[in-house]
């Protein structure tokens, strides 16, 4: 298998792991798409190294998350040429309007919280271990337990998904 | 709503996500394709423009150094060269770090110090940068008066009293402008540090 085909295996293994990524980390549907796009992108520069990695998972959530936080601290870009189908984005349609609602709030509540904390939420709802979070974020796993404390009072101070407004 | 509960709706989402279509191979090349040139062209531009404005000033003097006999103008001469010759590669330098950052599968949280830290360190060889020229301002005139054969004109203390003010009012519009620009940058990486 060349190069070319293990790096597009792969993405399309990972795809739905990008995705999320990209949902927790921007907010606008081109912001995702160029989120997604850069994602590709480093996954394919630094791709050798994925191969020579003892966990190909931990490393791709690591290049997840770091396109991420250097994406979201750059200058706003321009938009690219390539548009991504838009089939790809709009899973949520086909989610129940309440599931919706209570999907778009988590979103919410996730994306209040600072880069890295971002992220350990994220892996933490990905079914991660406070090990295997403190493995893919670089800080110690105590670190990762006083953060999920503070996360979760944080995230019990906010208020529960208020139903959606009816408009007479 | 409860950690479990968000669990339970993420692992509902996800598998919603694991059934759409896989991305098609034709796609996922051409979006990659498109970001690494996109990516080449702009260290490229940055490269080529900076780099060659202050080589060929750098040059230009160089060539002409033997040409200068007013010992003020040699030493003022030396000074751009330095200056000229240092400062891009400096901030060259501090660009290459500031990209260089590696999203190998290094940790989130070392790469994100690291980013910040090259930041402050490109911020801090733009001031520099500013400091050395406004210093370029004054020494870069009389050289090249001598070497143009019209040194009449520097040497009209009238010339001086217009030029300085001027040049340093330029400056120092040119830095606020500039160091607006940067603070929003450095005070963003504050803010990341302050936050891991």
């Amino acid at each position: 298998m060349s190069k070319e085909e293990e790096f597009v295996q792969m993405i399309q293994e990972n795809q739905g792991l990008i995705y999320k990524i990209t949902l927790i980390y921007s907010n606008e549907k081109e912001e995702q798409d160029d989120l997604y796009q850069e994602i590709v992108f480093q996954t394919w520069k630094s791709f050798d190294q994925f191969k020579k990695a003892s966990k190909p998972s931990t490393w791709l959530y690591r290049v997840g998350m770091n396109t991420a936080i250097t994406h979201i601290n750059k200058v706003k870009r321009k938009p690219l040429m390539v548009s991504i189908d838009h089939s790809f984005i709009n899973y949520t349609e086909e989610i129940e309007v309440e599931k919706e609602e209570k999907i778009q709030w988590l979103y919410a509540q996730i994306r209040k919280l600072n880069l890295l904390d971002r992220g350990i939420m994220f892996l933490f709802l990905e079914g991660k271990s406070h090990e295997e979070i403190a493995q893919i974020t670089g800080i110690s796993t105590s670190n990762v337990g006083t953060r999920m404390s503070r996360i979760k009072q944080k995230l019990k101070s906010e208020a529960t998904p208020k139903p959606a407004k009816t408009w007479n | 709503m409860e950690l479990e509960e968000m669990q339970t709706l993420w692992a509902d989402l996800s598998q919603k996500i694991e059934k759409q279509d896989k991305i098609q191979k034709e796609l996922l090349m051409e979006i990659t394709k498109q970001k690494f040139r996109k990516k080449l062209n702009h260290i490229r531009v940055i490269e080529t423009i900076g780099s060659i404005i202050c080589f060929v000033y750098a040059m230009y003097f160089m060539s002409k150094l033997p040409e200068l006999e007013l010992w003020y103008n040699q030493i003022f001469a030396m000074i751009t060269i330095l200056i000229m010759t240092l400062l891009p590669i400096a901030s060259l330098s501090a660009i290459k770090g500031m990209r260089s950052v590696k999203i190998d599968g290094e940790a989130p949280a070392k790469m994100l110090e690291k980013f910040e830290k090259s930041k402050i360190r490109f911020w801090k060889v733009q001031r520099y940068g500013m400091i050395f020229g406004a210093l370029i301002l004054v020494t870069i005139l009389p050289p090249i008066s001598e070497i143009q054969g019209s040194t009449e004109m520097i040497s009209k203390p009238l010339f001086w009293m217009i030029y300085l003010p001027g040049a340093t009012l330029f400056m120092y519009l040119f830095s606020r402008w500039a160091l607006g620009k940067y603070k929003k940058v450095i005070d963003s990486s504050e803010k990341l540090l302050s936050e891991l």
